[in-house]
């Protein structure tokens, strides 16, 4: 592709100028506007006619989308709800629960609308769908009000922030239109970034069909299998109990998880204490596990004699392979506080101790037995990545560093560190994105003793969901949103860090 | 490209947005409740989706239509495919009742959860359920499960005269508030629900000086005396282990460690005034949780105890020999850890123990509840040719409890008895074990054949620790159920389990941990006793 600049038939065997590039949108080379050359990846001017390349404003108007993203919100509180304290939401009467159920979707189409016209740059129709969503809205509240007002009923958030939404969407258009306007201005002659050639989008989508042939069943796959499920997020904002059709209840389990609401002291203590164990026992595990797995491949690659390196590869990649409840069982069977407990028996047998050390049951040493665990288990596995970089590391900065009478230790400091340094930062960011994820290891280690150091959120829901026949389903989800949501903004900011780090994205 | 992308990315986003469209649900909670002419439910053959007038007048009327099909969803009580020819079983009784079974049998050890699933559906839920004791309560007060009052009332089985003495006393158990908050049937069982009893180890017994089963404590003193001389005498070994420091999943719930709880309960309960109170705040709690924390200083209970052991590896430790006093189900499974302690190897002489005095008595829980659910069509047919003949006093009897002739036991010469057959999974094998019952054990049924249980236990040791459990029992407090209850009860008990397991390592005392709960969740605790009050 280097050397193919120049005019480059966009019809005509387009198949040969599909880069590899996985960077989202840059599957196809960047074209002068003004002589149609291929302008090289990051170049600041055109090869041939010298025109400089500007970056545009992105063609996203945040505000305008903020906006029907807050009367979307808004679309989940309640319009109407009890006042009384100890019945806070119960009744709350709101768009998904209003008894015509079509105006929820219109609602919610006349919302995705505006998203999609700000996407697709008409996005001053954006303006009319976002009013009417909130006139939906307001026609909506008035027939709530007279068919479910009653003495006792107060308003809820929903006609706030829908108002809210409203104006922000507006103006925000607006604004993102203003903005987008003054950077044309600013670039008028010089050559749009993303500029490919004289196609629209339908044509680009033919162009390429077959591509999109294939990505089809994905598509569809990703659709049943990992959208639709997302229905039962719906759940969040409902009583939802074993048999019991779910009630709408607004923002109820929310305000009871983060204890807002009278009697939820224990549901916000619990919750609280599960979220910071999650976050805590994540991101130390990742910390160890990472360092570990790093210093285990520069010990395996000091390692000269090919078949032993092989061998311990193979033994330390083992653990990873085996189910948790085996691993947690091998663990118990070790560190008990019984009889069975080999490392206790050990250490009475030699003296060192007199009583049995409760290592699974004492909340201070169950963290260091479930880190100790973990990097027994994945150390292994995490050190292939670090040891494929390291095979990359070309010779002669060996050979050159030991000539100039570097011994080994320092080789390891000076070359080897330094050439891994990219891979350790690539891999804690895409572990960082997981650390959310914690529920087997916990749940097969864990015990009532410990659960102020090891609950974490998905042991906490899952015994909220089945530890009685009394579960809220509706709480639990809400737990579990709260976890997606919480998840969802660590990716972000990992794929933030990813694109600064190694110049492209997670996501 | 970019702009393709960001149209799928927001097709995408606006399918999830859509998602969450599909919650409005005008008609709100209860839809299902109690009305056995919902539209959902398709689970039942056709003929018994017809309504019937026979529950009007008290279920007298003989118009009850009898279903073709019923779904039934069971735990692992009745024999299970691999394990005991169950198909035989379900062949059997398809043709003793003129009907088909369709049998739900999710896994045992998972059953509670799946039962919760299951009933998320009310659309798919099965005809019958049996559900764990700890659910029926609430299922009843949510409106989940058909109220059977009337139906039993006027049943064969209850008109039979063959009752056994017990079973008013057991039948009063089943009575508990539905959505109306009266008190009705909402669920049935053909036995009593049995308990646990104490089972000491004749070996450690001896070991530390009781030369026999008259020689074993009767109170807590002589109790407390003869647990630290077990330990001396046995090598130092912590003499007691149960699974778990509290059995928090399944009233009731102190029944693994009854001498050390005593009176002592840590759920709501009602006491002798009537008044529902938290148990865990009650002056007995904090007794309780001292006299754990006093048997942990002195290593009489097997630190394994912290670490949430499953019944099934506390009793591998039993029969490892890890330790020497277990409390455990009375009746067959007295027979089961006998023969088990002698396939290992080990002497097998198991010692009942009596109730201690400060005990009274062991705890007689609510078995799990044959039900029907709120969604079945016709549940006055699935009582009437399903749930009445379970008691029948003859083949279907039978068949419930031992199981099909030829497969599951055999008719002596004098046809008066039956032996036990092997059972499928361990026929032809060198631990071959006798099929000893279905459902439910003789000792326990509450209701007669019409002639005499052809019965003969495999060992004494089945009768001796059920006649020991029978005249030591006191039945568990009565369950209770209330939108507050239920709304806090899982946090409450996993708060309870971490105080009791707090005391018990030595980091509080209980009356401490009381104060503390008092202090912290004494509003939630007294707004769940004040509904159950009000």
């Amino acid at each position: 592709m280097a050397g193919n600049i120049g005019r480059v038939p966009i019809l005509s065997g387009y198949t040969s100028l599909y880069t590899k590039s996985s960077r989202t949108g840059e599957g196809m080379p960047m074209l002068c506007q003004n002589c149609n050359a291929e302008i090289p990846k990051r170049a600041p001017r055109c090869p041939k006619c010298g025109k400089a390349v500007v970056k545009p404003q992105k063609n996203i108007y945040p505000i305008a989308i903020a906006g029907a993203v807050i009367s979307f919100v808004g679309g989940l509180f309640p319009a109407i709800q009890n006042s009384d304290s100890l019945k806070k939401f119960t009744p709350a009467y709101g768009l998904m629960n209003y008894e015509q159920p079509f105006v929820w979707y219109l609602f919610m189409l006349l919302l995705v609308a505006s998203v999609i016209l700000c996407a697709i740059k008409l996005e001053k129709w954006s303006i009319p769908t976002t009013v009417l969503a909130a006139v939906v809205y307001g026609v909506t509240y008035n027939s709530i009000c007279s068919r479910h007002g009653a003495p006792g009923m107060e308003n809820g958030l929903a006609g706030i922030i829908v108002i809210v939404g409203t104006i922000v969407g507006v103006a925000g258009c607006f604004l993102d239109v203003n903005k987008n306007a003054q950077a044309k201005k600013r670039q008028r002659g010089d050559l749009d970034f993303q500029y490919t050639g004289n196609k629209t989008v339908w044509q680009r989508i033919y162009i390429y069909r077959g591509f999109y042939l294939m990505f089809l069943p994905v598509l569809i796959f990703l659709f049943i299998f990992n959208y639709l499920p997302m229905a039962g997020l719906r759940y969040a904002f409902t009583d939802y109990v074993s048999g019991q059709a779910p009630t709408y209840v607004g923002i109820k389990q929310f305000v009871d998880m983060f204890g807002l609401s009278d009697l939820s002291m224990l549901a916000k203590e619990q919750f609280s204490r599960a979220f910071v164990n999650t976050l805590r026992l994540s991101i130390v595990k990742l910390v160890l596990n990472t360092f570990m797995a790093v210093l285990v491949s520069l010990l395996l690659n000091e390692i000269r004699n090919i078949y032993f390196k092989k061998t311990v590869q193979t033994i330390i990649y083992l653990p990873h392979f085996m189910s948790w409840v085996v691993v947690a069982s091998i663990f118990k069977m070790l560190t008990s506080a019984s009889d069975a407990g080999m490392i206790n028996q050990l250490l009475i047998s030699m003296g060192a101790i007199e009583k049995p050390i409760e290592f699974l049951t004492t909340p201070s040493l169950w963290r260091g037995v479930y880190y100790l665990v973990n990097i027994w288990k994945d150390t292994g596995w995490g050190t292939i990545l670090f040891l494929a970089t390291l095979s990359g590391i070309s010779p002669d900065l060996y050979e050159a560093a030991q000539i100039d009478g570097a011994n080994r230790l320092a080789r390891m400091r000076y070359i080897t560190l330094p050439a891994l340094a990219n891979t350790i930062i690539t891999v804690f960011i895409l572990n960082l994105a997981k650390v959310m994820n914690l529920f087997e290891s916990v749940f097969v280690m864990y015990n009532p003793s410990v659960y102020d150091t090891a609950d974490v959120l998905q042991t906490y829901i899952y015994r909220q969901s089945f530890s009685s026949g009394a579960a809220n389903y509706g709480y639990t989800t809400a737990v579990g949103l709260f976890r997606s949501v919480v998840a969802c903004v660590l990716v972000l900011i990992c794929n933030k860090a990813s694109k600064k780090v190694r110049g492209r994205g997670i996501v | 490209m970019k702009n393709v992308n960001k149209i799928i990315a927001s097709l995408l986003a606006g399918s999830m947005v859509f998602s969450l469209a599909a919650c409005g649900n005008p008609e709100g909670s209860g839809s299902n409740t109690g009305d056995t002419t919902g539209d959902t439910g398709a689970a039942t053959a056709e003929p018994s989706t017809e309504a019937t007038p026979a529950a009007e007048d008290g279920g007298a009327a003989a118009e009850v239509v009898k279903p073709e099909t019923i779904k039934v969803m069971w735990d692992g009580t009745v024999f299970k495919e691999g394990e005991n020819y169950a198909e035989a079983f379900y062949e059997a009784l398809d043709a003793a009742l003129g009907l088909h079974v369709e049998w739900v049998r999710p896994d045992h050890s998972g059953y509670g959860e799946q039962v919760g699933i299951a009933f998320n559906d009310m659309s798919t839920i099965a005809d019958v359920v049996l559900l764990p004791s700890n659910y029926y309560a609430s299922y009843a007060a949510q409106g989940n499960l058909w109220n059977m009052t009337d139906a039993w009332n006027n049943s064969d089985t209850a008109n039979s005269g063959r009752l056994t003495e017990a079973a008013p006393l057991i039948i009063e158990q089943w009575y508990t508030a539905g959505p109306d908050g009266n008190k009705g049937i909402y669920g049935m069982y053909p036995a009593r629900g049995n308990g646990c009893i104490t089972y000491v180890k004749a070996a450690w017994a001896k070991n530390a000086g009781y030369e026999s089963a008259d020689a074993l404590p009767t109170d807590w003193a002589g109790y407390q005396e003869f647990l630290l001389a077990m330990k001396e005498a046995n090598g130092g070994k912590a003499p007691v282990l149960a699974a778990g420091i509290l059995n928090a999943g399944e009233a009731p719930f102190t029944n693994y460690l009854p001498e050390f709880y005593q009176s002592a309960y840590p759920d709501f309960y009602k006491n002798a005034d009537g008044v529902w109170v938290d148990g865990f705040t009650q002056p007995e709690m904090a007794e309780a949780m001292d006299r754990l924390a006093w048997a942990n200083e002195n290593g009489l209970l097997e630190k394994t105890i912290f670490e949430g052991p499953s019944t099934s590896d506390v009793r591998n430790k039993f029969f490892a020999d890890d330790f020497g006093v277990f409390t455990y189900w009375a009746g067959t499974w007295a027979y089961t850890l006998k023969s088990k302690l002698n396939e290992a190897g080990l002497d097998d002489e198991l010692w009942n123990l009596p109730a201690i005095k400060e005990l009274g008595g062991y705890m007689e829980r609510l078995s799990p509840m044959i039900c029907i659910t709120s969604s079945c069509q016709n549940p006055e047919g699935v009582f009437k040719y399903f749930i009445d003949p379970i008691l029948d006093g003859g083949d279907v009897q039978m068949l419930w409890m031992y199981g099909v002739e030829g497969v599951h036991y055999e008719w002596n010469a004098d046809h008066t008895t039956i032996d036990g057959l092997p059972s499928e999974a361990t026929a032809g094998t060198d631990k071959e074990s006798k099929t000893q019952k279905n459902l439910f054990e003789a000792n326990l049924k509450i209701a007669n054949f019409s002639g005499t249980d052809p019965y003969v236990p495999a060992d004494a040791v089945i009768d001796e620790s059920f006649n020991m459990f029978n005249e030591n029992c006191a039945p568990a407090p009565e369950l209770n159920s209330s939108e507050e209850y239920r709304a806090n009860f899982s946090d409450l008990m996993d708060k309870k389990v971490e105080y009791i397991t707090k005391v018990t390592q030595g980091e509080m005392t209980g009356q401490e941990a009381i104060d503390d709960y008092v202090k912290n969740y004494g509003a939630i605790s007294d707004a769940v006793a004040a509904s159950f009050n009000n």
